[in-house]
């Protein structure tokens, strides 16, 4: 049976604990309504909404246990589900720290309850039950089964895990990472080889994250980017061999444009990178733009998402399915500003964009222009015939790129070990080369409305399959040869 | 089509203005629009035109632009038209020898690309209304 775990934004975990762990040693409930997603490594509820049981109103002495939701509580939030389409799972707490599980009245009334729910609401209904530093959950799906939860991850500015029992040692570290297992463990090693990360964009910020994230230890990669190896990229991607950019071929008479079909893929070369820094991971490439369906859909069953493209399709895609399925993210560039009539350089950005539940946003923060949109929505030949000067690609130099990637390889790592410090500033980071500084730059905060990260119904936040990812309807031009027909490299 | 581009269209539609309007699907969910015999004002000769666009499977997040009105247009106000070229020369933003997609119709590109979008409240009729009204005002 694949697992069931629990996905928590961390702004709703501390709201849901302080309620629960208040100092007084008493017992407290809540309802959590959750999205669902079932791939192909289980299934996910991803915690959307947080109503809290008011003492003594909602959350009263039980009649066969010790504290109970009363049915009007618990009526009000079935309903919420129902229409939202959304699991039902009361929260309630006990003692202990590292430690819980559901008591035997606890079981009682779940299968006492959880039928009926089931039949009002359509959805997985269950429970949790939470220690201080644990979480055990019991859920009932429409075909009557129930699953455990077994995995709580909080997704924040760390990233820890919950269990119902502290999970076994994990197995000695491949001696290898010794130097980095010293500091992190072999816990960290193990949970870096658990963890399936995608990289969209495998150009000069891109391959060299595939190569940190390979070297790291990190199990899986999802690769994507639609564009072949340039002779322009090889001074940016030391993994690049000048037969690569098919250059002999470029010397010839019209070979320029011969190569420019047949150089090797950038995923292929990630593949490459990563296969040799770790011959047994396991590396999936498509050759495609990240917003054609099937590039999309690998994206939902990853735990980390870097995003190192440069479009605003991939930037609106993106936002959407870190929010949508409580996937963290970030976004990464370097902006180098030239004046146009003089030639001079201007301000240097690095941009560490880390996308949160409750944080970072690109919609809410105009990073995702409708300009840019319209243009890279339209097809290749419409672009060109609607472009009124010369597109001069942006400057770009390995320096700053492999800046960016190592920053955010490097926050991956902290929040992954939970070593970011709490008193650490979240929101992105910025980097000005010019003027040597690097700091935090605070996001503008989510906006209400915003379809991605809003509270309103019409938000796709934490609705996993309950809601559309924003997908073209289909892909035929063959104006674009790496589109959706081209098939993905996949590397067991 | 995806639905929130066929809402537009239906709102273009209903909004009555110009003759008729014409609608081809591109292939991702998009649409490609015409509204016929809109007013453009007297300071274009004939002073009626097609305008077109397209609406991509983007919106409402993506902006609607460039519009598109027909090649065969003059300028014939008295306002600066420094868009030089053999067919008669254009105000700013008004470039000739474009061609209107998914038609495939000879035309003049109109560019208003509007930076301060807001998705929430402004709708490709809205960006209709604002490019007759900026052809009018030449």
């Amino acid at each position: 049976m694949e697992p069931w775990t629990l996905t928590i934004g961390q702004p709703m975990y501390d709201r849901l604990h302080s309620h629960l762990f208040p100092g007084d040693g008493d017992e407290h409930g809540a309802v959590i309504a959750a999205g669902v997603v079932t791939t192909s490594r289980g299934t996910r509820l991803l915690a959307r909404d947080l109503f809290l049981a008011k003492d003594g109103t909602d959350f009263v002495p039980g009649v066969r246990g010790y504290r109970r939701l009363t049915p009007e509580f618990v009526r009000d939030q079935i309903r919420y589900c129902r229409d939202e389409k959304l699991a039902y799972l009361a929260v309630h707490n006990h003692g202990g720290d590292s430690a819980v599980e559901f008591s035997a009245p606890d079981n009682r009334s779940h299968e006492r309850g959880y039928p009926a729910l089931l039949d009002i609401s359509g959805q997985p209904a269950g429970a949790l039950v939470l220690a201080r530093n644990a979480l055990a959950g019991d859920i009932w799906t429409p075909d009557r089964a129930r699953r455990p939860i077994s995995e709580t991850t909080v997704v924040g500015q760390n990233l820890p895990r919950l269990y119902p029992v502290p999970p076994p040692p994990p197995s000695i570290a491949d001696p290898a990472y010794d130097r980095q297992v010293r500091w992190f463990g072999d816990r960290g090693q193990a949970l870096l080889a658990r963890m399936k990360v995608a990289v969209v964009g495998a150009g000069g910020v891109g391959l060299p994250l595939v190569t940190m994230l390979a070297r790291l230890g990190v199990g899986e990669l999802v690769v994507i980017d639609p564009d072949r190896l340039d002779p322009t990229n090889l001074p940016r991607m030391p993994e690049g061999r000048r037969l690569d950019a098919l250059m002999p071929l470029r010397a010839l008479p019209g070979g320029a444009r011969m190569a420019d079909r047949l150089s090797t893929r950038k995923v292929q070369l990630a593949r490459r990178a990563a296969r040799r820094a770790n011959p047994k991971i396991r590396f999936t490439g498509i050759p495609s733009n990240v917003v054609e369906p099937e590039a999309a859909h690998e994206l939902i069953d990853c735990d980390y998402i870097f995003l190192a493209a440069d479009g605003h399709l991939a930037r609106m895609l993106v936002n959407a399915v870190a929010h949508q399925y409580l996937i963290p993210a970030v976004q990464l560039g370097t902006r180098i500003d030239i004046d146009a009539e003089t030639g001079m350089v201007g301000d240097i950005r690095t941009n560490i964009r880390p996308i949160l539940p409750g944080s970072g946003c690109l919609r809410c923060n105009k990073l995702i222009s409708p300009a840019r949109l319209q243009e890279e929505a339209a097809d290749e030949r419409e672009r060109e015939r609607n472009r009124y000067v010369e597109e001069i690609p942006a400057p770009s130099v390995i320096t700053f790129n492999t800046w960016a990637a190592s920053r955010a390889a490097t926050d991956f790592m902290l929040m992954l070990t939970e070593l970011i410090d709490p008193a650490a500033p979240t929101g992105y980071i910025r980097i000005r080369s010019r003027l040597r500084d690097a700091g935090p730059v605070t996001p503008i905060p989510g906006k209400a409305g915003c379809t991605d990260c809003g509270t309103t119904s019409a938000s796709r936040r934490a609705r996993g399959q309950g809601a559309e990812l924003p997908l073209p309807e289909r892909r035929t031009r063959k104006q674009q040869p790496a589109a959706a027909g081209t098939p993905a490299l996949r590397v067991g | 089509m995806k639905a929130e581009v066929a809402a537009a269209v239906e709102e273009i539609e209903a909004a009555g203005i110009g003759a008729s309007v014409r609608v081809r699907p591109d292939p991702d969910g998009g649409a490609y629009t015409i509204v016929d015999r809109v007013s453009i004002g007297r300071c274009f000769d004939p002073g009626i035109s097609w305008i077109g666009f397209h609406i991509v499977w983007t919106y409402p997040d993506s902006d609607v632009y460039p519009h598109f009105i027909d090649a065969d247009i003059r300028y014939a106000g008295s306002g600066p038209a420094p868009n030089q070229h053999p067919d008669g020369n254009l105000p700013t933003a008004l470039t000739r020898g474009a061609v209107m997609p998914g038609f495939e119709l000879p035309a003049i590109q109109v560019s208003r690309r509007s930076n301060r979008r807001n998705a929430e409240t402004d709708s490709a009729l809205q960006k209709l209304f604002r490019i007759a009204e900026f052809l009018r005002a030449r």
